[in-house]
Protein backbone atom coordinates (compact mmCIF):
# COMPACT_ATOMS: atom_id res chain seq x y z
CA UNK A 1 0.00 0.00 0.00
CA UNK A 2 1.11 3.78 -0.73
CA UNK A 3 0.92 3.95 3.32
CA UNK A 4 1.45 7.69 2.93
CA UNK A 5 -1.63 8.94 4.83
CA UNK A 6 -0.93 6.16 7.67
CA UNK A 7 1.59 8.09 9.66
CA UNK A 8 -1.76 10.89 10.18
CA UNK A 9 -4.75 8.71 10.21
CA UNK A 10 -3.42 5.26 11.54
CA UNK A 11 -7.20 3.80 11.29
CA UNK A 12 -9.58 5.40 9.31
CA UNK A 13 -10.05 8.50 11.51
CA UNK A 14 -13.63 8.88 10.44
CA UNK A 15 -14.41 5.74 11.57
CA UNK A 16 -13.06 6.78 15.08
CA UNK A 17 -15.02 9.58 14.93
CA UNK A 18 -18.27 7.96 13.76
CA UNK A 19 -18.14 4.31 14.77
CA UNK A 20 -16.07 4.41 17.46
CA UNK A 21 -12.82 2.46 16.14
CA UNK A 22 -14.55 -0.20 14.79
CA UNK A 23 -11.62 -1.46 13.44
CA UNK A 24 -9.56 -0.93 16.39
CA UNK A 25 -11.64 -2.04 19.01
CA UNK A 26 -11.88 -5.66 16.28
CA UNK A 27 -8.31 -5.87 15.89
CA UNK A 28 -7.56 -5.32 20.36
CA UNK A 29 -9.92 -7.71 20.95
CA UNK A 30 -9.28 -10.09 18.57
CA UNK A 31 -8.64 -13.84 20.34
CA UNK A 32 -6.70 -14.89 17.60
CA UNK A 33 -4.27 -11.88 17.97
CA UNK A 34 -4.18 -13.03 22.37
CA UNK A 35 -3.80 -16.68 21.59
CA UNK A 36 -1.03 -16.39 18.85
CA UNK A 37 1.08 -13.96 21.50
CA UNK A 38 0.03 -16.63 24.54
CA UNK A 39 2.31 -19.02 22.27
CA UNK A 40 0.53 -22.11 23.25
CA UNK A 41 -0.71 -24.39 21.37
CA UNK A 42 -4.45 -23.47 21.43
CA UNK A 43 -3.51 -20.00 20.06
CA UNK A 44 -1.49 -21.35 17.49
CA UNK A 45 -4.75 -24.39 16.27
CA UNK A 46 -6.91 -21.40 16.43
CA UNK A 47 -5.04 -19.27 14.38
CA UNK A 48 -4.73 -21.96 11.51
CA UNK A 49 -8.11 -22.96 12.26
CA UNK A 50 -9.10 -19.88 11.12
CA UNK A 51 -6.38 -19.18 8.54
CA UNK A 52 -4.97 -22.67 8.09
CA UNK A 53 -7.18 -23.48 4.30
CA UNK A 54 -5.96 -19.99 2.99
CA UNK A 55 -2.27 -20.77 4.03
CA UNK A 56 -2.39 -23.95 2.57
CA UNK A 57 -4.07 -23.21 -0.67
CA UNK A 58 -1.28 -20.65 -1.37
CA UNK A 59 1.69 -23.03 -0.93
CA UNK A 60 -0.78 -25.37 -3.17
CA UNK A 61 -1.21 -23.27 -5.88
CA UNK A 62 2.47 -22.11 -5.35
CA UNK A 63 4.22 -24.81 -5.16
CA UNK A 64 1.89 -27.99 -5.81
CA UNK A 65 0.72 -30.73 -3.53
CA UNK A 66 4.11 -32.29 -2.74
CA UNK A 67 5.26 -29.09 -1.39
CA UNK A 68 2.46 -27.30 -0.07
CA UNK A 69 1.95 -29.25 3.03
CA UNK A 70 6.04 -28.64 4.32
CA UNK A 71 5.53 -25.21 3.34
CA UNK A 72 2.27 -24.56 5.26
CA UNK A 73 3.81 -26.12 8.51
CA UNK A 74 7.63 -24.05 7.78
CA UNK A 75 4.48 -21.31 7.51
CA UNK A 76 3.21 -21.59 11.23
CA UNK A 77 6.17 -23.11 12.79
CA UNK A 78 8.14 -19.70 12.02
CA UNK A 79 4.64 -17.77 12.50
CA UNK A 80 4.81 -19.39 15.97
CA UNK A 81 8.20 -18.15 16.47
CA UNK A 82 7.97 -14.54 15.17
CA UNK A 83 4.73 -14.48 17.23
CA UNK A 84 5.95 -11.30 19.22
CA UNK A 85 6.90 -9.85 15.97
CA UNK A 86 2.90 -9.86 14.87
CA UNK A 87 1.90 -5.79 15.06
CA UNK A 88 -2.24 -5.69 14.72
CA UNK A 89 -2.10 -2.06 13.99
CA UNK A 90 0.24 -3.30 11.13
CA UNK A 91 -2.51 -5.58 9.24
CA UNK A 92 -4.43 -8.57 9.83
CA UNK A 93 -3.13 -12.01 10.70
CA UNK A 94 -3.60 -13.88 7.52
CA UNK A 95 -2.18 -11.18 5.56
CA UNK A 96 1.01 -11.73 7.83
CA UNK A 97 0.67 -15.27 7.08
CA UNK A 98 0.82 -15.14 3.55
CA UNK A 99 3.48 -12.70 3.90
CA UNK A 100 5.26 -15.61 5.77
CA UNK A 101 4.36 -17.89 3.01
CA UNK A 102 5.66 -15.48 0.52
CA UNK A 103 8.62 -16.40 1.53
CA UNK A 104 8.65 -19.72 2.04
CA UNK A 105 7.35 -20.34 -1.25
CA UNK A 106 9.79 -18.77 -3.10
CA UNK A 107 12.68 -20.47 -0.71
CA UNK A 108 11.31 -23.71 -1.41
CA UNK A 109 10.68 -22.62 -5.00
CA UNK A 110 14.39 -21.78 -5.62
CA UNK A 111 16.11 -25.02 -3.79
CA UNK A 112 13.58 -27.27 -6.05
CA UNK A 113 15.08 -25.24 -9.26
CA UNK A 114 18.59 -25.88 -7.60
CA UNK A 115 17.50 -29.66 -7.18
CA UNK A 116 16.26 -30.34 -10.15
CA UNK A 117 12.83 -30.93 -8.98
CA UNK A 118 10.62 -30.39 -11.34
CA UNK A 119 7.42 -28.54 -11.06
CA UNK A 120 3.96 -28.67 -12.10
CA UNK A 121 2.89 -26.50 -15.35
CA UNK A 122 -0.32 -26.27 -13.78
CA UNK A 123 1.17 -24.07 -11.11
CA UNK A 124 1.02 -20.19 -10.60
CA UNK A 125 3.77 -18.68 -12.19
CA UNK A 126 6.08 -18.43 -9.34
CA UNK A 127 7.20 -22.19 -10.07
CA UNK A 128 9.73 -23.30 -12.42
CA UNK A 129 12.02 -20.67 -13.48
CA UNK A 130 10.99 -18.51 -10.67
CA UNK A 131 10.63 -15.89 -12.76
CA UNK A 132 9.67 -13.09 -10.35
CA UNK A 133 8.80 -12.54 -6.29
CA UNK A 134 6.16 -10.52 -8.17
CA UNK A 135 4.24 -13.76 -8.86
CA UNK A 136 4.54 -14.78 -5.62
CA UNK A 137 3.17 -11.29 -4.48
CA UNK A 138 0.34 -11.12 -6.87
CA UNK A 139 -0.79 -14.69 -6.15
CA UNK A 140 -0.77 -13.67 -2.41
CA UNK A 141 -2.55 -11.10 -2.56
CA UNK A 142 -5.44 -12.00 -4.97
CA UNK A 143 -6.18 -15.03 -2.70
CA UNK A 144 -6.33 -12.04 0.34
CA UNK A 145 -8.40 -10.43 -1.03
CA UNK A 146 -10.72 -12.79 -2.13
CA UNK A 147 -11.08 -14.56 1.27
CA UNK A 148 -11.33 -11.04 2.74
CA UNK A 149 -13.96 -10.25 0.46
CA UNK A 150 -15.68 -13.74 1.56
CA UNK A 151 -15.59 -12.54 4.76
CA UNK A 152 -17.56 -9.05 4.63
CA UNK A 153 -20.85 -9.16 5.93
CA UNK A 154 -23.04 -9.90 3.34
CA UNK A 155 -24.43 -6.29 2.55
CA UNK A 156 -21.38 -5.02 2.71
CA UNK A 157 -19.48 -8.02 0.17
CA UNK A 158 -22.73 -7.21 -2.18
CA UNK A 159 -22.05 -3.34 -2.49
CA UNK A 160 -17.98 -3.77 -2.65
CA UNK A 161 -18.71 -6.69 -5.56
CA UNK A 162 -20.91 -4.30 -7.43
CA UNK A 163 -18.56 -1.20 -6.64
CA UNK A 164 -15.26 -3.01 -7.71
CA UNK A 165 -16.50 -5.84 -10.26
CA UNK A 166 -19.35 -4.67 -11.64
CA UNK A 167 -18.01 -0.98 -12.01
CA UNK A 168 -21.29 0.85 -11.01
CA UNK A 169 -21.59 3.85 -9.44
CA UNK A 170 -22.56 4.73 -5.64
CA UNK A 171 -25.54 6.32 -6.91
CA UNK A 172 -26.23 2.90 -8.83
CA UNK A 173 -25.97 0.63 -5.57
CA UNK A 174 -28.13 2.82 -3.79
CA UNK A 175 -30.48 2.08 -6.74
CA UNK A 176 -29.91 -1.20 -6.85
CA UNK A 177 -30.19 -2.29 -3.74
CA UNK A 178 -32.60 0.15 -2.24
CA UNK A 179 -30.64 2.06 0.69
CA UNK A 180 -29.28 5.27 0.86
CA UNK A 181 -25.93 6.73 -0.71
CA UNK A 182 -24.62 7.54 2.47
CA UNK A 183 -25.01 3.78 4.12
CA UNK A 184 -23.98 2.67 0.68
CA UNK A 185 -20.27 4.74 1.34
CA UNK A 186 -20.35 3.66 4.63
CA UNK A 187 -20.43 -0.26 3.93
CA UNK A 188 -17.97 0.20 1.19
CA UNK A 189 -15.38 2.07 3.29
CA UNK A 190 -15.97 -0.58 5.99
CA UNK A 191 -15.49 -3.17 3.19
CA UNK A 192 -12.82 -1.68 1.65
CA UNK A 193 -10.44 -0.93 5.11
CA UNK A 194 -11.12 -4.88 5.90
CA UNK A 195 -9.25 -5.79 2.72
CA UNK A 196 -6.55 -2.96 3.24
CA UNK A 197 -5.83 -4.56 6.41
CA UNK A 198 -5.21 -7.77 5.08
CA UNK A 199 -3.16 -6.20 2.21
CA UNK A 200 -1.18 -4.37 5.24
CA UNK A 201 -0.80 -7.12 6.75
CA UNK A 202 1.31 -8.89 4.26
CA UNK A 203 3.14 -5.56 2.81
CA UNK A 204 4.61 -5.35 6.57
CA UNK A 205 5.50 -9.38 6.94
CA UNK A 206 6.96 -8.45 3.74
CA UNK A 207 8.74 -5.45 4.69
CA UNK A 208 9.97 -7.46 7.92
CA UNK B 1 -16.92 2.36 -8.67
CA UNK B 2 -15.67 5.26 -10.86
CA UNK B 3 -12.65 7.38 -10.37
CA UNK B 4 -15.11 9.94 -9.09
CA UNK B 5 -16.30 7.38 -6.79
CA UNK B 6 -13.10 6.78 -5.20
CA UNK B 7 -12.34 10.30 -5.13
CA UNK B 8 -15.20 11.03 -3.03
CA UNK B 9 -14.83 8.07 -0.86
CA UNK B 10 -11.79 8.92 -0.10
CA UNK B 11 -12.21 12.86 0.24
CA UNK B 12 -15.19 11.65 2.70
CA UNK B 13 -13.58 9.78 5.13
CA UNK B 14 -10.94 12.63 5.50
CA UNK B 15 -13.17 15.24 5.59
CA UNK B 16 -12.54 17.44 8.68
CA UNK B 17 -9.94 15.42 9.81
CA UNK B 18 -7.11 16.79 8.13
CA UNK B 19 -6.27 20.41 6.92
CA UNK B 20 -7.70 21.15 3.66
CA UNK B 21 -4.22 21.59 1.94
CA UNK B 22 -3.18 18.29 3.54
CA UNK B 23 -6.34 16.50 2.41
CA UNK B 24 -5.70 16.16 -1.51
CA UNK B 25 -2.61 14.89 -0.82
CA UNK B 26 -3.89 11.51 2.03
CA UNK B 27 -6.94 11.18 -0.28
CA UNK B 28 -5.06 10.38 -3.50
CA UNK B 29 -2.72 7.95 -1.63
CA UNK B 30 -6.23 6.26 -0.37
CA UNK B 31 -7.84 6.11 -3.78
CA UNK B 32 -4.53 4.69 -4.75
CA UNK B 33 -5.17 2.19 -2.88
CA UNK B 34 -8.83 1.33 -3.57
CA UNK B 35 -7.54 1.41 -6.80
CA UNK B 36 -4.81 -1.41 -6.13
CA UNK B 37 -7.88 -3.43 -4.39
CA UNK B 38 -9.96 -3.18 -7.44
CA UNK B 39 -7.15 -4.31 -9.72
CA UNK B 40 -6.18 -7.43 -7.36
CA UNK B 41 -10.29 -8.50 -7.05
CA UNK B 42 -10.33 -7.99 -11.07
CA UNK B 43 -7.42 -10.43 -11.72
CA UNK B 44 -8.50 -13.16 -8.98
CA UNK B 45 -10.41 -16.61 -10.35
CA UNK B 46 -12.33 -16.54 -6.57
CA UNK B 47 -11.43 -20.34 -6.54
CA UNK B 48 -12.63 -22.04 -3.30
CA UNK B 49 -9.59 -22.49 -0.94
CA UNK B 50 -8.53 -26.20 -1.06
CA UNK B 51 -8.41 -28.39 2.55
CA UNK B 52 -5.11 -29.13 4.22
CA UNK B 53 -4.43 -32.79 4.70
CA UNK B 54 -6.46 -33.67 7.67
CA UNK B 55 -3.05 -34.81 9.54
CA UNK B 56 -1.19 -30.94 8.89
CA UNK B 57 -2.12 -29.91 12.23
CA UNK B 58 -0.63 -32.43 14.26
CA UNK B 59 2.63 -31.93 12.16
CA UNK B 60 2.63 -28.21 13.05
CA UNK B 61 1.97 -29.10 16.80
CA UNK B 62 4.52 -31.71 17.03
CA UNK B 63 7.12 -29.12 14.99
CA UNK B 64 6.12 -26.20 17.27
CA UNK B 65 6.80 -28.89 20.44
CA UNK B 66 10.01 -29.77 18.98
CA UNK B 67 10.94 -26.13 18.80
CA UNK B 68 9.96 -24.76 22.15
CA UNK B 69 12.47 -27.15 23.90
CA UNK B 70 15.38 -25.65 20.81
CA UNK B 71 18.50 -25.07 22.51
CA UNK B 72 19.26 -21.40 22.62
CA UNK B 73 22.14 -19.77 21.07
CA UNK B 74 24.78 -18.01 22.87
CA UNK B 75 27.35 -16.16 23.40
CA UNK B 76 27.39 -13.14 20.56
CA UNK B 77 24.47 -14.38 18.69
CA UNK B 78 21.21 -12.35 18.45
CA UNK B 79 18.48 -14.88 19.18
CA UNK B 80 16.58 -12.67 17.35
CA UNK B 81 17.97 -13.25 14.16
CA UNK B 82 17.08 -16.88 14.31
CA UNK B 83 13.40 -16.67 14.88
CA UNK B 84 13.14 -14.02 11.47
CA UNK B 85 14.31 -16.35 9.04
CA UNK B 86 11.40 -15.95 7.55
CA UNK B 87 11.59 -12.43 6.77
CA UNK B 88 14.80 -12.65 6.45
CA UNK B 89 15.72 -11.55 2.34
CA UNK B 90 19.24 -12.05 2.53
CA UNK B 91 18.54 -15.90 2.94
CA UNK B 92 18.22 -15.64 -0.44
CA UNK B 93 21.01 -14.07 -1.75
CA UNK B 94 23.32 -16.89 0.02
CA UNK B 95 24.61 -17.92 -3.33
CA UNK B 96 27.81 -19.60 -1.93
CA UNK B 97 25.18 -22.38 0.14
CA UNK B 98 23.21 -25.00 -1.43
CA UNK B 99 20.13 -24.74 1.10
CA UNK B 100 18.52 -27.53 -1.00
CA UNK B 101 21.79 -29.51 -0.46
CA UNK B 102 21.36 -29.25 2.91
CA UNK B 103 18.04 -31.17 3.33
CA UNK B 104 18.99 -33.57 0.68
CA UNK B 105 22.89 -34.60 1.18
CA UNK B 106 23.24 -37.99 1.94
CA UNK B 107 24.99 -38.12 5.33
CA UNK B 108 28.23 -39.59 5.44
CA UNK B 109 27.44 -42.85 7.15
CA UNK B 110 31.06 -44.36 6.19
CA UNK B 111 33.34 -42.19 8.47
CA UNK B 112 31.04 -41.47 11.29
CA UNK B 113 29.50 -45.04 11.19
CA UNK B 114 25.96 -43.88 11.95
CA UNK B 115 24.15 -46.12 9.75
CA UNK B 116 20.50 -45.51 10.03
CA UNK B 117 17.86 -43.95 11.34
CA UNK B 118 19.33 -40.21 10.59
CA UNK B 119 15.60 -39.48 9.83
CA UNK B 120 14.61 -40.28 13.66
CA UNK B 121 13.90 -36.52 15.31
CA UNK B 122 16.55 -36.43 17.84
CA UNK B 123 14.70 -36.69 21.32
CA UNK B 124 14.18 -33.82 22.99
CA UNK B 125 15.50 -34.95 26.40
CA UNK B 126 19.05 -35.64 24.61
CA UNK B 127 19.26 -32.10 23.60
CA UNK B 128 20.46 -28.87 25.75
CA UNK B 129 20.91 -25.59 26.07
CA UNK B 130 24.20 -24.36 26.54
CA UNK B 131 25.69 -21.36 28.70
CA UNK B 132 29.30 -20.33 27.06
CA UNK B 133 32.62 -19.73 28.81
CA UNK B 134 34.78 -17.11 28.18
CA UNK B 135 37.90 -18.71 27.16
CA UNK B 136 39.77 -17.69 30.28
CA UNK B 137 37.68 -19.61 32.07
CA UNK B 138 38.09 -22.74 30.00
CA UNK B 139 41.87 -22.05 30.82
CA UNK B 140 41.54 -21.77 34.37
CA UNK B 141 39.19 -25.32 33.85
CA UNK B 142 41.94 -26.66 32.38
CA UNK B 143 44.28 -25.38 35.06
CA UNK B 144 42.46 -26.55 38.04
CA UNK B 145 40.31 -23.55 38.71
CA UNK B 146 36.86 -22.97 39.59
CA UNK B 147 34.63 -22.46 36.37
CA UNK B 148 31.04 -22.13 35.35
CA UNK B 149 29.95 -24.33 33.11
CA UNK B 150 26.87 -25.29 31.41
CA UNK B 151 23.60 -26.28 32.94
CA UNK B 152 21.44 -28.60 31.56
CA UNK B 153 18.33 -26.67 30.04
CA UNK B 154 20.04 -23.65 30.50
CA UNK B 155 17.43 -22.54 33.21
CA UNK B 156 19.11 -24.07 36.70
CA UNK B 157 21.67 -22.19 38.58
CA UNK B 158 25.05 -21.87 37.12
CA UNK B 159 27.10 -25.13 39.25
CA UNK B 160 30.84 -24.45 40.17
CA UNK B 161 33.04 -27.35 40.68
CA UNK B 162 36.18 -27.45 42.41
CA UNK B 163 37.99 -30.09 42.19
CA UNK B 164 40.82 -30.16 39.58
CA UNK B 165 39.87 -31.11 35.79
CA UNK B 166 41.64 -34.46 34.46
CA UNK B 167 41.85 -34.46 30.16
CA UNK B 168 39.94 -37.93 29.77
CA UNK B 169 41.27 -37.02 25.54
CA UNK B 170 41.35 -34.36 22.45
CA UNK B 171 40.89 -34.36 19.19
CA UNK B 172 41.40 -31.91 16.55
CA UNK B 173 38.38 -31.52 14.13
CA UNK B 174 38.91 -32.04 10.40
CA UNK B 175 37.27 -29.70 7.93
CA UNK B 176 34.98 -31.20 5.66
CA UNK B 177 34.58 -28.45 3.41
CA UNK B 178 35.82 -24.96 2.81
CA UNK B 179 39.23 -23.52 4.30
CA UNK B 180 37.91 -21.68 7.21
CA UNK B 181 37.27 -22.27 10.71
CA UNK B 182 39.23 -24.70 13.04
CA UNK B 183 38.45 -26.75 16.10
CA UNK B 184 39.05 -28.95 18.67
CA UNK B 185 37.51 -31.03 21.63
CA UNK B 186 38.40 -32.25 24.80
CA UNK B 187 36.76 -34.97 27.16
CA UNK B 188 37.67 -33.30 30.70
CA UNK B 189 36.55 -35.03 34.06
CA UNK B 190 35.43 -32.65 36.09
CA UNK B 191 34.18 -33.36 39.71
CA UNK B 192 32.69 -37.01 38.68
CA UNK B 193 31.04 -35.11 35.64
CA UNK B 194 32.19 -35.78 31.96
CA UNK B 195 32.13 -32.54 30.17
CA UNK B 196 32.70 -31.74 26.37
CA UNK B 197 35.21 -28.43 25.62
CA UNK B 198 34.74 -27.00 22.04
CA UNK B 199 37.45 -25.10 20.92
CA UNK B 200 36.50 -22.92 17.49
CA UNK B 201 38.78 -19.82 15.72
CA UNK B 202 37.71 -18.15 12.67
CA UNK B 203 34.21 -19.90 11.82
CA UNK B 204 32.51 -17.97 9.39
CA UNK B 205 29.28 -17.11 10.43
CA UNK B 206 26.18 -19.39 9.00
CA UNK B 207 24.33 -17.93 6.03
CA UNK B 208 21.36 -16.35 6.70
CA UNK B 209 18.20 -19.00 7.86
CA UNK B 210 21.19 -21.60 9.23
CA UNK B 211 22.77 -22.22 12.09
CA UNK B 212 25.84 -24.76 13.36
CA UNK B 213 25.04 -27.73 15.46
CA UNK B 214 27.24 -29.84 17.61
CA UNK B 215 26.49 -33.40 17.96
CA UNK B 216 27.96 -36.70 18.50
CA UNK B 217 27.98 -39.73 16.37
CA UNK B 218 27.71 -42.74 17.74
CA UNK B 219 29.63 -46.06 16.47
CA UNK B 220 26.59 -48.52 17.00
CA UNK B 221 24.84 -46.57 14.19
CA UNK B 222 22.62 -44.93 16.75
CA UNK B 223 21.16 -41.85 15.79
CA UNK B 224 23.51 -39.16 16.63
CA UNK B 225 22.88 -37.05 19.53
CA UNK B 226 22.56 -33.18 19.31
CA UNK B 227 24.41 -31.27 22.11
CA UNK B 228 23.36 -28.25 20.74
CA UNK B 229 22.98 -25.31 18.80
CA UNK B 230 26.26 -23.65 18.78
CA UNK B 231 27.48 -19.95 18.80
CA UNK B 232 27.07 -18.28 15.21
CA UNK B 233 28.84 -15.24 15.15
CA UNK B 234 32.13 -15.74 13.72
CA UNK B 235 35.54 -14.93 13.89
CA UNK B 236 37.10 -14.67 17.24
CA UNK B 237 38.37 -18.14 19.14
CA UNK B 238 35.46 -19.22 21.63
CA UNK B 239 35.24 -22.08 23.56
CA UNK B 240 32.35 -24.04 24.45
CA UNK B 241 31.51 -26.25 27.57
CA UNK B 242 29.15 -28.72 28.40
CA UNK B 243 27.94 -31.17 30.36
CA UNK B 244 27.54 -34.39 28.55
CA UNK B 245 24.01 -35.58 28.51
CA UNK B 246 22.98 -38.39 31.11
CA UNK B 247 23.35 -41.60 28.93
CA UNK B 248 25.63 -40.54 26.45
CA UNK B 249 28.82 -42.61 26.85
CA UNK B 250 31.64 -41.34 24.57
CA UNK B 251 33.24 -44.50 24.34
CA UNK B 252 30.06 -45.46 22.20
CA UNK B 253 30.21 -42.15 20.97
CA UNK B 254 33.30 -40.73 20.16
CA UNK B 255 32.84 -38.74 17.17
CA UNK B 256 32.40 -34.91 17.53
CA UNK B 257 30.95 -33.49 14.75
CA UNK B 258 29.76 -29.62 13.85
CA UNK B 259 26.63 -29.83 10.93
CA UNK B 260 25.12 -27.19 9.19
CA UNK B 261 21.07 -27.17 9.56
CA UNK B 262 18.19 -25.29 8.30
CA UNK B 263 16.42 -22.98 10.76
CA UNK B 264 13.44 -24.34 10.73
CA UNK B 265 13.92 -27.87 9.50
CA UNK B 266 13.19 -31.06 11.13
CA UNK B 267 15.56 -31.99 14.34
CA UNK B 268 18.13 -34.28 12.81
CA UNK B 269 21.06 -34.20 11.37
CA UNK B 270 20.86 -32.32 7.78
CA UNK B 271 23.72 -34.86 6.97
CA UNK B 272 26.10 -31.29 6.09
CA UNK B 273 28.74 -31.94 8.23
CA UNK B 274 31.48 -29.76 8.46
CA UNK B 275 33.72 -30.42 11.06
CA UNK B 276 34.45 -33.46 12.50
CA UNK B 277 36.43 -34.97 14.95
CA UNK B 278 37.02 -38.68 16.56
CA UNK B 279 37.97 -38.34 20.90
CA UNK B 280 38.34 -42.18 20.48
Amino acid sequence: MTGRYLSVVPVYPALVDQQPAVEQIERDEDPLVAGLRSGDDAGLKAIYDAHGKLVFSYCLRTLGAEMARDATQEVFLAAWKSRDRYRPEAGSIPGWLLGIARYKVIDQTRSAAKAGISTDDDLEPTTGAFAAFGSADRTAERMLLVEALRQLPERSRTMVTMAFLDDLTHSQISEKCGVPLGTVKSDIRRGLERLRLHLEGFDDAARS
Amino acid sequence: MTQQDRDDLSADILDGLLPRHEMDYHATAMADDYARIRSILLEADHAELAEPPADLWGSISGAVAIERDRPVVLKGVDTAAFDTAAFDTAAFDTAAFDTAAFDTAAFDTTSAGTASALSNVVPISSRRRWKPIAAAAAVLALAGGIVAVADNLGDEPTKEIASGPVVLSAAQLNRLEGDAGEGSAKLVKVNGETHLVLTTAQMPAPPSGHFYELWLLHSDGSPPTSLGQMDGSAGAPKDLELVLPPGVDPATAPTVDISLQTEGSNHVHSGHSLFRGSLA
